[in-house]
């Protein structure tokens, strides 16, 4: 089985956040938070399941662990709720649920997928922003996108200053 | 009866997190920047919790001690630790300067080039965080290369 990913397309996302709502309807509380920057963009981010994951190799209990899919999840039962992975992870992911005193994070839907359902958020997204596939279909697709970006931003920034 | 070590304390609250009578308190002052653990022990029912969770081994515990007392100040432990500053925003973040070098001190496991990237975050707040990820997203910075080419 191939790594999983859930792939941000920033250029399409509109910010009405249903993946928020979609989160925190399927998983009680939202793990993927819509962040705005200036009126300028928002970017949706949840979990990036990071194949080296900061957050697994600090945590002290081993309470973190990556599954078949190659999703990084959280045991609640070892957790001690000491924010160590907080503080590494580098998109500050992981919160702190004052109810049962543990930490929460993304888990990629494992019950939608055991179901074979896509993650809430992408199955909700109405814009395309989130795409959800194994990293080797994905990534190259996203590589192709940015090119046929480049090549148009060249065109269009060349226009301005020959003017 | 545990006595908390304000050397090795952290401050992460984890012990907190694991007593069942809240004999062990955690207040966070976001204005002065600090953050208090404080222990009652008129509070503490001896199931020693706290002390298997502790990730430094903070946590000691004395067989003996007198519980008889005539003000309450003498049954609590207070351990006070500076909360980090966002060198960004400049605001408090929910972690301990302890907190933060002690990570430094654990992120061993990785390769050198992650653990110099993972160092540049770790004093910023999530929020600063996730701003200056996507000041380095590569399609803004796609658009900064392209600037600086013509």
């Amino acid at each position: 089985m191939g790594k999983k990913i859930i792939l941000i397309d920033l250029s399409r996302c509109i910010g009405c956040r249903a993946c928020e709502v979609a989160c925190e309807k399927f998983n009680g509380a939202s793990k993927i938070t819509v962040f705005e920057l200036e009126d300028v963009l928002t970017m949706p981010l949840n979990c990036r399941h990071c194949e080296k994951a900061p957050c697994i190799s600090i945590c002290p209990t081993d309470a973190l662990y990556t599954d078949e899919d190659g999703a990084v999840l959280l045991s609640p039962l070892k957790c001690i709720g000491c924010m160590m992975c907080a503080i590494v992870c580098p998109f500050g992911i992981p919160e702190f649920d004052e109810l049962n005193k543990v930490m929460m994070k993304c888990d990629l839907c494992r019950d939608r997928r055991a179901m074979g359902l896509l993650p809430a958020c992408v199955a909700t997204c109405p814009t395309d922003a989130l795409v959800y596939g194994d990293v080797n279909e994905v990534l190259p697709r996203k590589r192709e996108y940015v090119a046929q970006k480049a090549i148009i931003l060249s065109k269009e920034v060349g226009d301005v200053l020959l003017k | 009866m545990p006595k908390i070590d304000p050397k090795l304390c952290i401050g992460c609250r984890a012990c907190s997190n694991a007593c069942p009578s809240n004999a062990i308190v955690i207040k966070d002052d976001l204005i002065q920047g600090t953050r208090s653990i404080v222990l009652d022990l008129s509070h503490c029912i001896g199931c020693r919790a706290c002390g298997e969770v502790c990730i430094k081994d903070a946590i000691e515990f004395i067989e003996e001690i007198e519980l008889v007392s005539l003000s309450m100040g003498n049954l609590t432990e207070e351990v006070t630790l500076k909360l980090a500053k966002c060198p960004i925003c400049g605001n408090f973040s929910e972690f301990t300067e302890k907190q933060i070098e002690e990570a430094k001190k654990a992120l061993t496991d990785l390769p050198g080039e992650f653990i110099e990237e993972i160092m540049k975050y770790l004093p910023l707040c999530r929020k600063c965080r996730r701003r200056y990820l996507l000041m380095n997203a590569s399609e803004l910075s796609l658009l900064k290369f392209m600037l600086k080419a013509f």
